[in-house]
């Protein structure tokens, strides 16, 4: 009979990680209601599929990819100017170049790729987890990450020439 | 060699701080999930349960003091089982304890690792299915439901649908869900198959 995991560590999950999950899900949603929402939905969808879950994978990542679903379900229809970039930077005001940098990188990723980078460093996921969450192989993943990377490599190039 | 993997470390909270976590309320992701409504419902539930018992106690004792269960298993029979002898222990901390009377009376409990749980009593070999003793009971450190056995001896396997499960100093136990798969047990005492569902009472 497999360990099943409790609310009680959901619960404590949830104290310990929400401002980690709310803003993945903001990045998401681009809207903090809706991806507040997201989080709860998430938290509650895996409550209430407890009874199927066979311990595939850490109970974390379980979560995370029912949150990541939630906040694709709320996400705001974004408007024509972003259909093809990330949400608007929060702030761009006293950035430091390398910030700037950054924040251009993150926004010309496509979306695959770009969700992949916040799970990896803003979730702080490994590439199993990360491949959980998104019910690809791990393989993918790594690829995934090191064509973001390589076009971060090509901003900075660009940048200094 | 540019090193992205640290430049994306230095900088990614400062493009996107952590957010504020003043709104975060564990209740309302019960409420969405239902666990408060069934909370709810669960003591409703226990509180005419509860009824239930006081009305088939006060029956069963008068129909015990009349000799209505010569056939079966008296309450005074169930009070003298003790199951005190700890038969197996879950990965997950709960203990299944056995005992018997020398009336050949049979009882069973299933302690969670919380201390929750339930019992049953009856006679091996006199019940539904003839060759087992069951319940369906709940794990309340897990929230699962299992269904909790004793079997006669000379049986060391209990298989349910392509799982095969131990069975330990007689008992077993097995996800409540399986029941309907089916199921037998089997040892050097033979293999028979088993109800499951009918088994415990489902």
């Amino acid at each position: 009979m497999g360990q099943r995991p409790q609310v009680a560590d959901l619960e404590a999950l949830y104290r310990a990680r929400y401002r980690h999950f709310l803003r993945v899900a903001i990045l998401i949603t681009s809207d903090q209601g809706n991806a507040h929402d997201a989080v709860q939905e998430g938290f509650a969808a895996t409550i209430r599929s407890f009874p199927s879950y066979r311990g595939e994978g850490p109970l974390e990542a379980w979560v995370w990819r029912a949150v990541v679903n939630a906040a694709k379900k709320g996400r705001r229809r974004p408007p024509p100017d972003q259909l093809e970039g990330h949400e608007p930077p929060a702030s761009e005001n006293g950035d430091r170049a390398e910030t700037r940098l950054v924040r251009t990188w993150v926004a010309s990723l496509p979306e695959r790729q770009r969700l992949t980078v916040y799970l990896r460093y803003y979730a702080g996921l490994d590439y199993n987890e990360i491949a959980t969450v998104l019910d690809v192989a791990v393989g993918t993943v790594s690829a995934t990450l090191s064509a973001a990377h390589s076009r971060l490599r090509n901003t900075i190039e660009e940048g200094s020439q | 060699m540019i090193d992205v993997e640290r430049l994306i470390r230095t900088e990614l909270d400062s493009v996107r701080p952590l957010p504020d976590g003043a709104r975060h309320d564990w209740d309302d992701v019960l409420a969405r999930s239902g666990q408060r409504n069934r909370r709810s419902r669960r003591r409703l539930l226990l509180a005419v349960a509860a009824g239930i018992l006081i009305v088939a106690a006060s029956a069963a004792g008068i129909a015990a003091a009349l000799g209505a269960f010569s056939g079966g298993v008296t309450i005074a029979q169930v009070r003298a089982c003790d199951p005190s002898t700890v038969a197996l222990t879950t990965p997950s901390g709960a203990e299944v304890l056995t005992g018997h009377t020398e009336e050949g009376v049979y009882c069973l409990a299933y302690r969670s690792a919380n201390g929750g749980g339930g019992g049953t009593a009856g006679r091996l070999g006199t019940s539904r299915v003839g060759d087992a003793l069951a319940m369906k009971t709940l794990d309340t450190a897990s929230h699962t439901y299992v269904i909790v056995g004793l079997v006669p001896a000379g049986y060391t396997t209990l298989t349910v649908g392509s799982t095969t499960i131990p069975i330990e100093n007689q008992a077993f136990v097995v996800d409540s869900e399986k029941a309907d798969a089916p199921a037998a047990i089997s040892g050097p005492a033979g293999t028979i198959p088993l109800n499951l569902r009918a088994l415990a009472g489902l």
